[in-house]
């Protein structure tokens, strides 16, 4: 954790005595560092918390910057904030696509004083599963509350599903910075409502082949091994579902 | 005064900074478009916000404030100006104006614009209420809510501002504090690249201010303010899914958290309509207010979130459930309830339309136990009866309602086989829900249960009403589509009640 003005604010999470002295209202971070690798899915989270110690109720601003190498979704947190209160906010950081591994550094600034937390950004451990170093996930469309990381997440309960409904077909997609060989993508898909056809399709050049067509699929799991490839980018194309044959459920991929 | 040369207009910027630096130069501010709202006989609300970059933080604005001048015209092209001045826009206020101009003359037709930094906002025309001592012959009003942007494209409000119409009332979910995608959902629209700021769910003042910013930016919506004043009050989704009061639809979020995401989310919605209400400082904002248009009609605005106890029986559809019926429980809160029952006592009107957000009438779901929506009047018996028992004396009532994405057109009686006190008219969304269908099993299932409903329909679009001395007419107004632009509009079902004869027809 970051303190971002004088030791008095530590007070802020004791009892505060009441008094004009102890009317000091803080920002801090959690953690004090974070370490991310590159990669849009590859992100970590910052709290910034902000604190009114005071004894009347405040509108209080946080404004957040990074260099290019990072990413925030936000640049500001505006909050009404009661006395003696805390407003805990979590804040994404990722690496921007072609960020160079580095320490770079998060600053989040409150009422003239700032805090200043280091990210540090190192490429992806080595790994047999190709999504672990993944410079880009799109996909065709998304609901709000599926994005296209989710598929790489490693969370069984999470999933990207796309956001047109009754349309086909749709597309999940991932590119390397540098090319990959290739041979086996791994779908995890619903038991319900699953994924019943799609197509393994690898990046040659300016085109797209197939290199596994998968239909009438009723399995969670389904592994497509092919002739091995050097690509930087997968998709998978999406072109039915079983039961209610409404929208693309891709829970896991794992690429070899 | 919009003859103001641009250096007269720098020299005001620096006194209303009271020495500070002077506010920096702009490019278009206008982007959010105009709006007025809450027409009295001699004055009308209008409203803008500054945002010259709309999707980003603070709407591309400097921390600083910049004076903005109005004028009130009776002619569009304001040969004819009536009123002018000059207002604030301030940071701390999202950079918002709201001017109650006074002094205007009742039952009349205004146009009214902006000028900040040199620049010219586009035209709004509005329209004040009748005198009060006036028998006005009509008044024409269209029931409208829910208007979700990731669900579709605003083809309600395209159509709408082709009717001839007094005023709009807008009965909740202006706006929905999900994630978006970077497309607008089902929009699909690939030009939009919103932010990823936008992904994240809204909770603080900021995102708010950007939410209602997004809303803003579209076209049909900004068209629809531009062309009639509306009376607006607010559901769940101005703030989060199903919230009471001051409990979280979630049960891990405590009281204390709420409040502060409620004073965020109040003060957004402030700051971004056209109210007379004063601004909100914290999580309380007292929105219900009531607004005559001579002896034709009180509109009783109500808010049905507030002050509500929490759901009973977990929410979402209940059978057996015997704590909605509590007398303790309220949906309303004792003062607005009384403040209501009160006004619905003395007034004077031929009508009295009561605008709030939730369905008044039953509305068995069906099932082995015939479901009810916790949520709704059904959760909130109680105070459903008092308003119904004083209705049974008050020729005239229509209760006016949205949330559901549904039509319904409903006689509301105090018990089943018993005369109607009053009508209801549900108006679905503009675009929650997306493009909808005609009906649905559960409308279907709705029908046969609730035989006090003589419509359901599951489009979207919106209820046309004309009032006059003796009858309310409804046209219920639905789309063919949303999620594409060009969807058709076409009237569904017209209802009409009389007020001698309390109780829905076919017209």
């Amino acid at each position: 954790m970051i303190w971002i003005a004088t030791a008095a604010l530590l007070l802020s999470r004791a009892v505060v005595p009441a008094g004009p002295a102890a009317a000091h209202n803080g920002v801090t971070v959690d953690p004090d560092g974070l370490r991310i690798t590159t990669g849009q899915c590859n992100g970590d989270e910052l709290t910034v918390r902000l604190t009114n110690t005071g004894r009347k109720a405040i509108y209080a601003d946080a404004s957040l910057s990074a260099p290019a190498e990072l990413h925030l979704p936000r640049t500001l947190i505006s909050t009404w904030l009661p006395p003696r209160y805390t407003s805990s906010v979590p804040v994404p950081v990722r690496a921007t696509d072609g960020a160079r591994p580095g320490t770079y550094h998060v600053r989040v600034s409150s009422r003239g004083r700032t805090a200043d937390v280091p990210v540090t950004v190192t490429d992806p451990p080595a790994s047999a599963d190709l999504v672990r170093s993944a410079a880009r996930v799109t996909v065709s469309s998304a609901r709000a509350d599926a994005a296209a990381c989710n598929a790489i997440d490693g969370n069984p309960v999470s999933m990207w599903i796309d956001a047109t409904g009754k349309r086909w077909p749709d597309w999940w997609r991932v590119d390397w910075a540098a090319a990959r060989r290739v041979s086996r993508v791994a779908v995890t898909t619903t038991a319900q409502w699953g994924l019943r056809d799609w197509d393994v399709q690898v990046a040659e050049g300016q085109r797209w082949v197939t290199v596994a067509s998968v239909r009438d699929n009723t399995a969670v799991e389904h592994v497509s091994q092919f002739a091995e490839r050097r690509t930087r980018s997968v998709r998978i194309v999406t072109r039915a579902g079983n039961q209610v044959n409404d929208v693309s459920r891709l829970v896991e991929v794992v690429i070899r | 005064m919009l003859r103001l040369p641009r250096r007269r207009l720098f020299v005001l910027g620096g006194a209303a900074l009271a020495g500070t630096l002077p506010a920096p130069r702009i490019s278009n501010p206008f982007t959010l478009g105009v709006a007025s709202g809450d027409p009295l006989p001699d004055a009308v609300v209008i409203w803008t916000r500054l945002a010259t970059r709309p999707l980003e933080p603070t709407g591309g604005m400097p921390p600083v404030s910049y004076p903005v001048q109005w004028q009130v015209a009776e002619d569009s092209r304001f040969a004819r100006v009536v009123r002018s001045g000059t207002g604030s826009a301030e940071p701390g206020s999202g950079h918002s104006v709201h001017v109650d101009v006074r002094g205007l003359r009742p039952g009349r037709d205004y146009f009214y614009r902006f000028r900040s930094g040199g620049h010219l906002s586009p035209v709004g025309r509005t329209r004040t209420a009748p005198d009060e001592s006036s028998s006005p012959r009509r008044l024409r009003f269209a029931v409208t809510s829910c208007q979700s942007y990731a669900d579709g494209y605003y083809e309600a409000w395209r159509h709408l501002v082709d009717e001839d119409l007094d005023v709009v009332l807008f009965l909740g979910d202006y706006i929905y504090e999900g994630a978006i995608t970077s497309v607008g959902g089902a929009r699909m629209d690939t030009s939009l690249r919103l932010p990823d700021t936008f992904a994240l769910a809204t909770d603080t003042l900021d995102l708010y201010r950007m939410r209602y910013a997004l809303y803003r930016t579209d076209p049909d919506l900004q068209a629809a303010h531009a062309a009639f004043p509306w009376i607006l009050t607010w559901d769940d989704h101005e703030v989060h899914d199903n919230y009471a009061g001051d409990v979280s639809r979630s049960p891990i979020v405590t009281v204390r958290d709420f409040v502060v995401r409620r004073a965020n989310a109040y003060r957004a919605y402030w700051e971004n309509q056209p109210l007379r209400v004063p601004q909100p400082a914290g999580p309380d904002l007292s929105l219900y207010r009531r607004l005559r248009f001579g002896d034709l009609a009180d509109v009783h605005v109500l808010d049905t979130r507030q002050y509500r106890t929490d759901q009973a029986c977990g929410d979402n559809l209940e059978a057996g459930c015997a704590a909605r019926s509590d007398p303790s429980r309220t949906l309303l809160g004792a003062p607005q309830r009384d403040w209501l029952l009160d006004g619905m006592g003395r007034s004077p009107a031929r009508w009295n339309l009561i605008a709030q957000q939730i369905m008044m009438a039953e509305c068995r779901y069906g099932g082995t136990a015939n479901r009810l929506d916790m949520d709704k009047w059904d959760g909130y018996t109680a105070d459903r009866k008092r308003i119904l028992s004083r209705a049974r004396n008050l020729p005239g009532t229509v209760v006016l309602s949205g949330d559901i994405h549904y039509n319904y057109a409903a006689d509301l009686r105090l018990r089943p086989g018993t005369p109607p006190v009053a009508v209801e008219f549900v108006g679905t969304s503009i675009s929650s829900g997306g493009d909808g269908s005609d009906t649905t099993p559960q409308l279907e299932t709705q029908l046969k249960y609730n035989p006090h409903l003589h419509f359901a329909n599951g489009q979207r679009g919106y209820i046309r009403c004309e009032l006059d001395r003796d009858t309310i007419r409804a046209d219920y107004r639905v789309l063919s589509r949303v999620t594409r632009r060009g969807g058709t509009i076409s009237t569904r079902a017209s209802f009409v009640s009389e007020r001698a004869r309390t109780g829905l027809v076919p017209a």
